[in-house]
Formats: C-alpha cells, structure tokens, sequence
C-alpha cells in the first residue's frame, strides 16, 4: 500500500468505528436480540469492494447483532450458480449480484421481494434502483474503457481496430458482465447505430469482435488484476471494466485510469438479493438493510468509489471527481443500461461464440 | 524399557483377539473392507453417477430432464471449438511429456551415475519444488514471462531490446507445465537407469564406443519402462492440469480443465461439464494403456536384441 | 571406477536446474522491493509486505485451515490404509486384482474431475457438512498414495523373521509389533508424509468442494494472485516457498525420509 491509500485507510477506519460505536451501544441487546448466535452466508464480489465487506462492514454487524456472517467472494453468474445448485436448500441468505442477473433470479424463483416494512433504509433509494422490489443497487459503476496514464487514449473505441494497437488491449472474458458491454459496443461500430439499438444486433456483429483479435493480448477473469497489469505497462488498455475496479488504484496513486469515448458509457449496477428461502431470513434482511443505511453507504462508496444508490449523501469534491452523484448527475452522463432480459436469453451462445473465437 | 509390563498386561486380551482374529478365513477382507468400502462410497459412485449424468440432457433452467441422449458428446465433436480445444490439451500434454523427457534424461544419468553428492544435490533441487504449491509455482513463471518480468529485462541486458512476451501464451503453459511435472519423469527415468548395469556401458567404453553410442544403443533401450511410467504420468497430469493455463494461458489457451469449470460454474451446464470430464477419463486412461503397452513390446524387443 | 558422468553433461544438469529454481527465486527478491507495484529488478529493500502479510487473518486463517485439514486427512488414510495394506499383502483376499484395480483408480481418474463427480454426488444426496466433504475428497485422493507406499513395505519385510520369532515362541501381537512393525515404520512415515502434502497442497479437489468458512491456502492464494496489486503477493509466495523448505528438512532429519523416496 501506499502512503496516500494507508492514510485514508486510517481515515476509514475512524470513520467506520466512529458510525459503529452510537449504532452498538444503546440498542444493541434489546433491539438486535433476534439475531444472536445465528448466522448467515452472504455471497459477495471480490476486489476492493469485497475486501471493505469483509473488514468493515461485516464486523461491525457481527458486533451489532451478535451473530455470525460468511461472506464468500464471487462474480454474478457464478452466484447465480450457486443459488441454482442450493435451490431446494438454500445455503445462502444474501447475493451481491450484477443487475443483469435480477431478471434471471426472479424467473428461476431463486429470489423473494424484499420487506419493506422491516427496511427502514429503503426509504432514501432511488426507484431507479430498486427494480420492483426484487433487490436493491448498493453501488453504482461507470462501465468503459481504463488506460495506462502513459498512453492517450483514442477518442472513439473504432480506433482501438487499428493495427497500432497489435497485442495492446485486454479484454474482459466472457464470463463477466461487462463482457456484454463490449459486445454492444462491437455491435455499435459496425453498425454506426446508438447502443441502444445495436444491443439487438450484437448476433452479426461477431465477424467485428473477430477482428479486434490481433490487437488482443489475453482475456482477463478479474478487473484488479487487469487494472495491475495495465498500471505495470503490459498492456496499454483494457477494454471494459467497472469504475471500481479502476478508481481505487486511480486514488492509491497507480498509472491507471479510465477515459469514456464519444459513444457512450454504460452503468454498471451491483446490486443486492433475498435468497427465497435462505436461512435465518430476519438475519439476511437486516443486514441488507444495514447495507443501505447512509453511513455504510457513504463510507463504502469513498472506498471502492461508486456512487450510492440512495438519496442525501455528501462527498467531499476529492470524490466527486470519481463518481457521478447525485442521480441528477447520473442522467446527465446517461449511462447506458442495456436490456438485459433480452440479452440474458443469449449469453450462453454469446459465450460459446467468443469462445470460438478467442479459445482456438 | 517401558513397552515390557504394558506390552505384559495387555498381552493376554490382546493375544487372544489377535489369534482369534488372524486365524479366520475372512480375515484379508475384513482388513480390506474399510478402505474399500471408502473408495466405492465416496469415489467409484460419484464418478459413475457423473458418467451417466453425461447423458442426460440440459434444460435452460438447471433441471435434468429423464432419459438417455447423446446430444452432449455430439456437441463436444460437431463444433470446431471444443475439438480444438481437445487437440491442444492432447498437444500441451504430448509437449510437455516431450520436454520433460529430453530435460529428464540428463537429470536422471546425474542422479543415477553421478558421485552420492551430486545425486543428492539433484535429487532435492529436483523434487523440493514439489512441496511448494502449484499457484505459488505458476505465479513465479507469471513474474518472469510478464513483458516487464525478468526474463524480458535479462534479454534486455544483452542487447535484445522487443523481447517476445511469452505470457497468456501456449509457450507459457508448456514451460509452466514442464517445470511443474518434470519430477514425474525424472524418478522413475532415474530409478530405470540404476537398475542398467554399469558393467555394461563399461564394456561397451572399452570397446571403444563414443558416449553418445553408449546412450543410444545401451541407456535409451534400457531405460524405456521407466519412460513409459514417467511419460504416462506426465501426460495424464498435464492434461488434466488446471490451474497452470488457468493462470499464465490468459482464457487465450484453455484445455478441458478449464472448459468443463466454464460450464459447470458460469454456464451452469452441469450434463455438458460431465461429458467433458467423461471424454477426459476415456483420453487419459487410452493415452496410458497404449503407452505403456506399445513400449512394453518395444522393450521385449530391444532386451532380445541386446542380448 | 572411472567417471560416468561428463562434464558436458553437468553443464546441461547446472543449467536445467537453474532453471528448475528460477520461479521460486525470482518471488523472493521482488518480495523485498520497496514499490508500490511489483517490478522487476525489485528498487529498494523493504520486509514491509512481510509483516503486511503476517498481520492478515484470512492468509493466516486458510494455512491454518490447510495445516488441520492435511492432518485430518492424513489420520484417516493411515487408518484406512494400513489395514489395508496389510491385508492386500499377508492375506488371502477373494479378487484381489479387481480390489487392488478400484483401491488405485483414483490415480488414474483426473483430479479435477473427481472433485467435480463429488460435488454432484454431494449436493444429489442434500449433504452439507463441508468440513467432511473437504476430507472425504481429499482422503479419496491420498488413501491410493498411503496404501501402495505401506504395501511396498510390507513386500520388503523379511517374513524369515516373522517366522522364526513365531517357532521360538512369540505371539503373534508381539511379532507384530517387534518385527513386523519395525519394518514397516518408513513406508507408513512415507505414506503419511507424501498424503499430508498432496492434502495441503490440492487445488483441483478443493476447488468445488471449499466454501467461505473453509478456504484452503491453494485456493487463497488464487485469489489473492487475482486481486493482489503491490509486493505482498511476492511475499506470501515466498513464505510458502520457506515453509517448503522447512518441511523438507522436517521430513529428512525428524522422520529420517530421504526426499527421494516419497516420489517413488
């Protein structure tokens, strides 16, 4: 770590002990009480954001509500499959999931509407976020494009088809959710069209992604650890990641930081689930409502810099920089949301194509 | 000594079950059974049970769906895709047990022919690194075939200054898997080459015949049963091997391992994963019987024909 | 005797074995470099990773883990597979090849896929215990290993002992263990040691069957490779790279193992 990252570490620190001390003390026993000894696991994702789950707000739960919480690091699809596989006896109570995978829960009857009644921090979502209220967002991403500082990166993602950049980009694997966002972004340049509607023609558009694979230097499972490579100077850009991945190693002082060409940008939404039927429901919703409360949400939000789904929060401007906050903000970047129902039906073939291409 | 009187006061109990116990008929099974029942319990089912889930079909929701199809093996073998990738794993593994081969030889006349210091001295070098894991192993190659790793800056120190960048590729994976497996092959070589004996080769050095004559004409012939072993070992791991494309191919260089992770994890298609895994139990268990069968015969040939 | 193995030769032999040694080499020294990413040469001399790394609960709390769940394991092979091993060798058993062919196929079948075929079998039959399917699928793996490597050393033992000591007189627990258990100690010390690091080293098996709680070191390490952005990676690498080390003299002068005899 860096100095800068281990002074706001500290900084962090005292903040979250300072937001953990009045919420313990006075009501802990009497109002938590349903909560000891019981426990949960919760599925969540892994880079920064996992790392402040696990050290901060978790603890400061466990302590709260005298019970235990397993969190378990994974990327949405494979949380999706770990709810499939634990279906007829749920294992898990919470799933931090991408907002693509919501519509695929709700269909598999792998998720329960959440209780308003007993989510008092529901109150200050935004209903853009709350998706029926099948879940909730908990952070909200810029999905584009990253570069090592030392290069300019082009103004339009066509250039990235031409032949300078040779072995130069990484691009996300298939098996993560802005790999989506990439395909709509091929499917764009070929067909000169918005993203909105070059989202229904990305089934012609592989000949594009094709290509793009000389100027491809590997497919990368995992934002941090393309963000590093990038820092390192391996490779000069990525192609898509979620601003959390980027932006922290941004703030720690890394040569790594994220450009939005003229096409456009897409939100990346991580959001929260109910588990139907998962164990200790009352546990779950609890945290999940402690996940939303505005201290937790401002402080995790300054960590893995993502904008907070709820309203009334304040940043300092050294943050503002990072994300688009409030939603008044988010709208005027207009942030792409593809639609997901129709491309979830495809994602199966989608992957076995960029498999064809990119696996032989 | 201490085992005397608690050797003498459990001696009558203990003799008379040990008696009754050694003296039935049945006495081989009962000391088997435990294990064996373990194995078929918790490995031989689960493994069959995976074979014929192989042929069940997928529905979109994760539920298998009754009856028997072949729709998964028709799949792996109608697309291009899944054949290639099969033919890399069947190259990768074929490579690997090539070079480990040509880098085992030398290692193992070292150990087997060399002075007790030098044997020892290779001996550890050669199987410490099996005590350290294999992420661990992979994750050091990582750092030196990375464009800034160390491999890049010593090309750099002798004047070649666009040193090809070896990760996320299939050199990278067969160096990675080389080095990982090669213990595999050099024991077994070693082992086979101190059973030659050395009266042999000498005679053949009086006679006059070059170094070189000696090995193609005497060691080769003679250390082949312990190739066979170590080429089959090597083969079968490498091709099964998981977390070293995993971690220096880039998703540019998958071979089944990380093809059946894929479907079972991401895609969810745990019927296709399962034939996946079935087609690697069938390659792996042929690659070892025809192996070692075809240089078995060899073997007999050469012994008659030295002799 | 005259020199049999040429300086040509010794040559290849130092250059192989650099090579042998260089990814576990090339960690350490960028383990001490103070920068905030890794680089090659490492700039400037720091144990900081070090302590950063020691003073983490999750990297202590999955070797801790893996060091429990290795001797769990290796307990219940040594139970299983000496009886076993016994009985393959010093007693008429009806099919013993059919019996020796399903003890030793877990060799044979990838391990990847026996983990696979577990975790089916486990979630098909509602069992959740993940403790016990860690040790259930790792034992799969290390019994086959236990019980060939105490075979082995019940073929080599002199039954012209057992035999004599049994006409002057011995009874048979006594043989056992005077004679009959001297001779075997290696080959079970072998086993045990040979099954406690495939355990604590498995990937592939842990791979499907670990969850949040139980997170074995392998599989820690994965991740901390993925997500890891400054030197600490090299620093844990190395540190594994030590306890290697350690282990190896362990094994030669605690339990007098000569290395080589474990890959035999």
């Amino acid at each position: 770590m860096t100095d800068i990252s281990r002074r706001k570490f500290g900084k962090l620190a005292l903040a979250t002990a300072a937001l953990a001390a009045p919420l313990a003390a006075p009501a802990g026993f009497v109002r938590n009480g349903f909560a000891a000894g019981k426990e949960i696991h919760v599925g969540i994702w892994g880079g920064s954001q996992g790392e402040f789950v696990k050290k901060e707000i978790i603890p400061a739960f466990e302590k709260d509500f005298n019970c235990k919480v397993t969190a378990e690091e994974g990327f949405t699809l494979a949380n999706v499959g770990k709810m499939r596989a634990t279906k007829d006896n749920p294992k898990f109570s919470v799933m931090f999931i991408d907002d693509v995978a919501i519509p695929i829960c709700k269909a598999e009857d792998l998720i329960d509407q959440l209780p308003k009644g007993d989510m008092p921090a529901l109150a200050n979502l935004y209903d853009k976020f709350a998706f029926g209220g099948w879940g909730s967002a908990l952070a909200i991403s810029v999905a584009s494009m990253f570069h090592n500082t030392a290069v300019s990166p082009p103004a339009s993602y066509a250039d990235l088809w031409k032949p300078e950049y040779a072995g130069k980009l990484k691009l996300v694997s298939p098996k993560n959710t802005p790999s989506v966002f990439f395909l709509i972004v091929a499917a764009s340049i070929k067909s000169g069209k918005p993203f909105a509607e070059a989202q229904y023609l990305i089934d012609d558009s592989f000949d594009k992604v094709a290509e793009l694979k000389p100027n491809i230097m590997n497919l990368f499972d995992n934002g941090p650890q393309a963000a590093n490579e990038v820092a390192q100077g391996q490779a000069d850009i990525g192609l898509l990641e979620l601003s959390k991945y980027i932006y922290p190693y941004t703030a720690k002082g890394a040569p790594v930081t994220m450009s939005f060409p003229k096409e456009g940008s897409f939100a990346g939404n991580n959001c929260q689930v109910l588990v139907k039927g998962g164990p200790n429901r009352d546990v779950a919703v609890a945290f999940m409502n402690r996940m939303l409360e505005p201290k937790v949400q401002k402080a995790f939000s300054e960590y893995a810099l993502t904008a907070p789904p709820v309203s009334g929060i304040e940043f300092s401007a050294d943050t503002l920089k990072y994300i688009a906050y409030p939603l008044s903000e988010m709208d005027k970047r207009g942030l792409f949301t593809p639609d997901w129902e129709f491309i979830n039906a495809k994602r199966s073939a989608w992957t076995e194509k960029m498999n064809g291409i990119f696996a032989v | 000594m201490a085992a005397g009187p608690v050797a003498g006061r459990f001696s009558r109990p203990a003799e008379m079950f040990w008696t009754a116990f050694s003296s039935t008929r049945h006495t081989g099974l009962f000391l088997v059974a435990p294990a064996l029942l373990f194995l078929a319990i918790w490995f031989l089912w689960p493994v069959l049970s995976m074979i014929v889930s192989s042929f069940s079909s997928h529905s979109v929701d994760g539920v298998m769906v009754e009856g028997i199809t072949f729709e998964n093996y028709t799949r792996l073998f109608s697309s291009d895709l899944y054949f290639r990738i099969l033919m890399r794993t069947v190259r990768i593994a074929l490579l690997t047990s090539l070079c480990a081969m040509v880098f085992a030889y030398p290692l193992a006349i070292a150990i087997a022919r060399g002075g007790p210091s030098l044997a020892r001295l290779v001996t550890i070098t050669i199987l410490a690194p099996l005590l350290v894991n294999v992420v661990v192993r992979s994750y050091g190659w990582q750092t030196i075939l990375n464009k800034a790793g160390a491999f890049a800056w010593i090309l750099k120190q002798v004047g070649i200054t666009s040193p090809p960048v070896l990760l996320y590729t299939e050199w990278a994976v067969l160096i990675a898997c080389v080095h990982v497996y090669l213990p595999f092959m050099v024991m077994p070589l070693a082992a086979a080459i101190g059973r030659i004996d050395r009266t042999v080769e000498e005679a053949a050095r009086v006679a006059g015949a070059t170094r070189l004559k000696v090995f193609i004409r005497i060691v080769f012939p003679l250390s082949l049963p312990g190739l066979a072993v170590g080429a089959s070992l090597v083969f079968s791991l490498s091709s099964a091997a998981y977390v070293t494309p995993q971690i220096l191919g880039g998703n540019f260089s998958p071979l089944l391992g990380t093809l059946i992770e894929q479907q079972i994890l991401t895609l969810n298609d745990w019927p296709f994963g399962a034939a996946i895994s079935t087609l690697l139990i069938v390659m792996v268990l042929t690659v070892n019987l025809v192996f070692l069968n075809a240089v078995n015969r060899r073997f007999a040939r050469w012994t008659e024909s030295a002799r | 005797m005259t020199e049999t193995v040429s300086p040509a030769i010794r040559i290849v032999v130092a250059i192989i074995l650099l090579m042998v040694v260089a990814p576990l080499v090339v960690p350490l020294l960028m383990s001490i470099s103070d920068t905030a990413f890794i680089v090659f040469p490492p700039q400037g001399f720091t144990l900081k990773w070090y302590a950063a790394v020691l003073a983490n609960p999750e990297a202590r709390g999955s070797f801790l883990f893996s060091l429990e769940l290795a001797a769990i394991v290796t307990t219940v092979s040594l139970v299983l597979g000496i009886p076993c091993a016994a009985g393959l060798t010093r007693f008429k058993v009806p099919g013993q090849d059919i019996m020796l062919g399903i003890i030793l196929s877990p060799l044979i079948v990838p391990l990847i896929v026996t983990g696979i075929a577990l975790l089916q079998f486990f979630s098909m039959m509602n069992f959740r215990a993940t403790l016990l399917q860690l040790v259930i699928g790792h034992t799969v793996v290390c019994l086959p290993y236990v019980i060939r490597s105490v075979s082995a050393s019940f073929v080599l033992a002199n039954r012209n002992l057992e035999d004599a000591a049994a006409v002057l007189g011995a009874p048979p627990h006594v043989v056992a263990t005077r004679i009959v258990w001297p001779q075997v100690r290696p080959g079970i010390l072998a086993g045990g040691v040979f099954c406690f690091i495939v355990s604590f080293d498995d990937y592939p098996i842990s791979m499907w069957l670990a969850d949040g709680n139980h997170f074995p070191i392998p599989l820690y390490l994965y991740t901390v490779i993925e997500r890891s952005f400054d030197p600490s990676i090299a620093a844990i690498a190395s540190l594994m790279i030590f306890f290697a080390l350690l282990l190896v003299l362990v094994i030669e002068r605690v339990f007098g193992i000569n290395l080589a005899r474990l890959a035999s």
